[in-house]
């Protein structure tokens, strides 16, 4: 007699942003959790599809049948790109409307200079490729603003990538929590030596002459991003100047929208006050 | 008729936005205008800053882009490039190369634009993933932040803001409205105004679904709120998809 099918149904969470936060990296460790389960992709991308035609009920049948429980007591996935995909949150509301929803945020002008050395690698190598969108993937006031039109606020957790950074195992746990899961667990990566051991790593990725390509790809491994110090190198100054200009204000915004976030981690804006 | 040696310099105007709004249209009637001039190529759309979000804008590009607007005394000359005001670099590009010239938007229901929008990249680009030709698409109805973003730079007397929907209402009366901001003459008559604006794209628009207006409205709406707030010129109520706001904003009979 077969097995009984695997209970599935909508996710119990899903990653929504910020793109090029670290949001893989942090689900990554999530994973980690014997509590947690999701799809074997990095990320389902599973409604942009939907920017052309309307989306059925049997595409969001489709779409719970992505989260097999599979003896784990929550399913969830993570797609950084759901929260700039402008058609996307109402979309979630009713495929998944009792999900937690989880952002991660980082500095957005450290996430556009190391947006622009990955484009322009593969500008040279002969793409066609555009810049502007590397600057309103950032406009997080704009789509958080947006995504709490169909979430109440207290269903989405904002995480500040900096801070997941410096204090791992807390975000950790206050992310747990807010799933719903035991939040004594602690994922085999976030150990005193494998994160000493990670911290030589990346200290030596950062300054051995290896190809930049190279450098990248590991640092996402072990970070979750390509600047894990924030320290890509500025731009010239019309760039920075205009780049203040964007988002300064979307960074008043999310002040207002998320007051424990703290700017002062930001290192391009870590002279604004706090 | 305006005589003496040509000469070149900076612009006398920049069309900066936006994208699938009646600037073709608008431009064109400009150009009937005796003292108004288009840059060297005949081109509406120079596209001269895009490259500067991968490169530093020296002073020998701005001397290049000088050359490309001729004139002779008493003329008037300027290009109308409907993404500058998206492209977030640009603004303040202009001000280095242009600090004299008057920037002109053309404004037209996000919505509407959005509709005429995607379908016209998707013809012009058609290797460019959809998902991403529609994510641009909401983001260039971003209208309140672009204008915000420019007056960073510019007086807001250096900018004068038209709306479609007016312009098809009353061409001639925004016309010399338009050549009064522009310092020319505004006792020009176009010729024909309604032919040359084109032909509606309304039969190859593609009808949106509820989900998707659902997005679009609550993408758009704060930032028309804004709009309405920062440029009381424009209309709401001209706005099939936002006429609402107007209704709610009116005073009490």
């Amino acid at each position: 007699m077969p097995p009984p099918p695997e209970p599935v149904g909508p996710p119990d969470y899903v990653g929504v942003g910020a793109e090029g936060a670290g949001g893989a990296w942090w689900h990554r460790l999530l994973l980690a959790h014997p509590e947690i389960g999701a799809p074997p992709e990095r990320s389902l991308d599973f409604f942009a599809e939907f920017c052309d035609r309307e989306c059925e009920s049997a595409d969001i049948a489709r779409y719970h049948r992505r989260f097999a429980r599979a003896g784990a007591t929550i399913a969830g996935e993570w797609t950084d790109r759901y929260m700039h995909d402008g058609w996307t949150p109402p979309l979630l509301r009713r495929a998944a409307p009792e999900a937690k929803l989880l952002v991660m945020l980082s500095d957005p002008i450290a996430g556009y200079r190391a947006s622009f050395a990955e484009r322009s690698a593969r500008r040279a190598a002969g793409g066609r490729i555009t810049m502007t969108d590397a600057a309103d993937r950032r406009n997080y006031a704009s789509q958080l603003a947006r995504l709490r039109r169909w979430f109440d606020p207290e269903r989405i957790l904002v995480l500040q990538y900096e801070r997941c950074r410096s204090d791992p195992l807390g975000q950790y746990r206050q992310t747990l929590r807010f799933l719903g899961v035991r939040d004594d667990f602690v994922p085999r990566r976030l150990s005193g030596a494998v994160r000493r051991a990670e911290a030589l790593s990346v200290a030596a990725l950062l300054r051995t002459p290896v190809a930049e390509s190279v450098r990248r790809r590991a640092l996402v491994r072990l970070t979750g991003r390509p600047d894990p110090t924030g320290a890509a190198p500025a731009l010239w100054p019309d760039l920075e100047t205009a780049l203040r200009t964007t988002f300064e204000p979307e960074l008043r915004a999310l002040r207002e929208l998320v007051p424990e976030l703290e700017p002062a981690l930001w290192p391009s804006f870590s002279g604004d006050g706090g | 008729m305006a005589r003496g040696r040509q000469t070149t310099g900076p612009p006398d105007f920049i069309g900066v936005g936006t994208q699938r709004s009646g600037t073709t249209w608008w431009f064109g009637t400009l150009l009937q205008h005796p003292d108004i001039r288009p840059p060297r190529e005949r081109r509406k759309e120079l596209h001269f800053f895009n490259r500067f979000a991968w490169q530093e804008m020296r002073d020998a590009d701005i001397a290049r882009y000088h050359q490309r607007f001729p004139r002779r005394p008493g003329q008037l000359t300027g290009e109308w490039t409907p993404r500058y005001m998206h492209n977030f670099w640009t603004p303040r590009l202009i001000r280095r190369a242009a600090p004299e010239a008057k920037l002109l938007v053309m404004f037209r229901d996000p919505i509407e634009r959005f509709r005429s929008g995607v379908p016209k990249e998707r013809s012009v680009d058609a290797g460019r993933p959809v998902d991403a030709i529609v994510a641009d698409a909401i983001e260039r109805g971003r209208y309140a932040s672009q204008l915000e973003r420019l007056r960073a730079g510019h007086e807001t007397a250096q900018i004068l803001i038209l709306q479609y929907e007016n312009c098809v209402a009353d061409p001639v009366g925004e016309f010399q409205r338009t050549l009064r901001f522009l310092g020319a003459d505004p006792d020009h008559e176009p010729r024909d105004v309604e032919r040359t604006r084109g032909r509606s794209q309304a039969p190859s628009k593609k009808p949106l679904w509820p989900d998707l207006v659902d997005a679009l409205t609550a993408s758009m709406e704060p930032e028309v709120r804004r709009l309405a707030a920062i440029a009381p010129e424009i209309d709401v109520s001209l706005w099939p998809n936002f006429s609402h706001l107007a209704r709610a904003n009116a005073p009490a009979a």
